[in-house]
C-alpha cells in the first residue's frame, strides 16, 4: 500500500469501515510508516475536537413538553392548503346567511333557511406532516 | 385546526415511549440542530419526530429491539422525514408567496456562539457551506456514531455513497477551518 492510498481511505478506517482485508493492509503500513500513523493520530483528534464541539444541551423544557403533549408550532403554522378550505367554508357561512333575504317569497323563506344555522366545525388539518415515509426493509 | 400533541396514553407503550425520549431525545436535537441550522425549527421538528414515534409505537408498527425500543436508524429515519416534510412545506408557502425564510435563518446563531466559543461558531459556518446531503452524513457518522450501513438506511442511498460523502464533507470541512484558523496540530 502507498501512503496516497492509506490517505484516501483513512476517514473510513478510523470510523471502523473497511473490510477485514483492507483493514489487514492498512496495519501493514502504519506499522511502517510514521507520516500515515501521525495522519491517523490526527484524523482522531479532529473527530474528537469536532463530537466535543457540537455536543448540544437539549433546552430544558423540550423533554417535558414532549412528554407531556404540546402542540408543535411547525403543525400549528397555518399552511396554504388550510386557507383555502378557511376560504370556502366562510363563503359557506356567508351564503347561508344572506340566501333568506334573496329569496322571493320573504313570508316564507324556503328550508332550511328558515331557521337559524350554526356552523359547527371545520376541522382543517395538514395531512402531510403526519406521514411517516420510510426507507423500505428498514422496519 | 387540529391541535397536535404527544400525549402520555396509558397503554402498556407509554413507559416505551418515555424511554425512547429518555434515550434519543438529545441526540435527536442534536442532528436537526445542526443538520437545519435553526433552534427554533429542530424544536418543532423533534416535536413531529416524536409525535411520529409515538404513533408509530402505539400502532405496534416498529420491530423493536430486545428492549422494546426502536433501532437508531428508524428514529433518525423519522427525525429525517420530519424535516423533509418540512422543507416540503416551506417550499409549497415559497410558491403560495409567503415568507418561508424565517424557516431557514441563522436564529440563535450568535446565542450559541457566547455559549460553545469560536470553534463551534466556525464549525457552524462551515458545516452550512455543505449542501445537507453531505452534512447528514457527516453528522450521523461523525457526530452520533451511526455504522455506514444505517446511515444508508436513514437516508435510503447506498453504503459507498455514504462512504464517499463522510470522505469529501471530512475534507470541505478540514480545509474551511483551516482557512479560519483550526489548523489540526
Ligand atoms: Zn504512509
Amino acid at each position: 500500500m502507498q501512503c496516497h492510498e492509506f490517505e484516501t481511505a483513512l476517514v473510513a478506517w478510523v470510523d471502523g469501515e473497511l473490510s477485514a482485508d483492507a483493514t489487514r493492509a492498512y496495519e501493514v503500513h502504519a506499522a511502517s510508516c510514521g507520516a500515515c500513523r501521525a495522519l491517523i493520530a490526527a484524523r482522531r483528534h479532529e473527530r474528537d475536537r469536532w463530537r466535543e464541539a457540537l455536543r448540544d444541551e437539549t433546552p430544558t423544557d423540550l423533554r417535558r413538553e414532549i412528554l407531556v403533549g404540546r402542540p408543535s408550532r411547525a403543525t400549528l403554522r397555518f399552511h396554504p392548503r388550510a386557507w383555502v378550505w378557511a376560504a370556502a367554508a366562510a363563503v359557506v357561512v356567508v351564503v347561508m346567511l344572506i340566501a333568506p333575504w334573496f329569496v322571493v317569497d320573504r313570508g316564507a323563506p324556503a328550508e332550511p333557511f328558515s331557521r337559524p344555522c350554526t356552523l359547527i366545525a371545520v376541522d382543517v388539518e395538514e395531512d402531510e406532516g403526519r406521514t411517516l415515509v420510510l426507507p423500505g426493509g428498514l422496519i | 385546526m387540529a391541535l397536535q400533541a404527544i400525549r402520555p396514553h396509558h397503554d402498556d407503550r407509554s413507559d416505551d415511549f418515555a424511554r425512547l425520549v429518555e434515550r434519543d431525545l438529545d441526540r435527536v436535537w442534536r442532528f436537526l440542530r445542526s443538520l437545519l441550522r435553526d433552534p427554533d425549527l429542530a424544536r418543532d421538528l423533534c416535536h413531529d419526530t416524536f409525535l411520529r414515534l409515538h404513533e408509530s409505537l402505539r400502532r405496534d408498527e416498529i420491530r423493536q429491539l430486545d428492549d422494546g425500543l426502536p433501532r437508531a436508524a428508524y428514529v433518525f429515519a423519522a427525525a429525517r422525514n420530519a424535516a423533509a416534510s418540512h422543507g416540503r412545506r416551506a417550499r409549497r408557502q415559497a410558491t403560495f408567496g409567503l415568507d418561508a425564510s424565517d424557516d431557514i435563518a441563522d436564529a440563535g446563531r450568535t446565542d450559541l456562539a457566547l455559549v460553545h466559543g469560536e470553534l463551534r461558531k466556525d464549525l457552524d459556518t462551515a458545516l452550512a457551506r455543505l449542501d445537507e446531503d453531505h452534512r447528514a452524513v457527516f453528522l450521523l457518522s461523525e457526530i452520533e456514531g451511526l455504522r455506514y450501513e444505517e446511515i444508508a438506511e436513514v437516508l435510503d442511498i447506498p453504503a459507498g455513497t455514504v462512504a464517499s460523502r463522510k470522505h469529501h464533507a471530512v475534507q470541505r470541512l478540514r480545509r474551511d477551518m483551516e482557512r479560519m484558523g483550526h489548523a489540526v496540530s
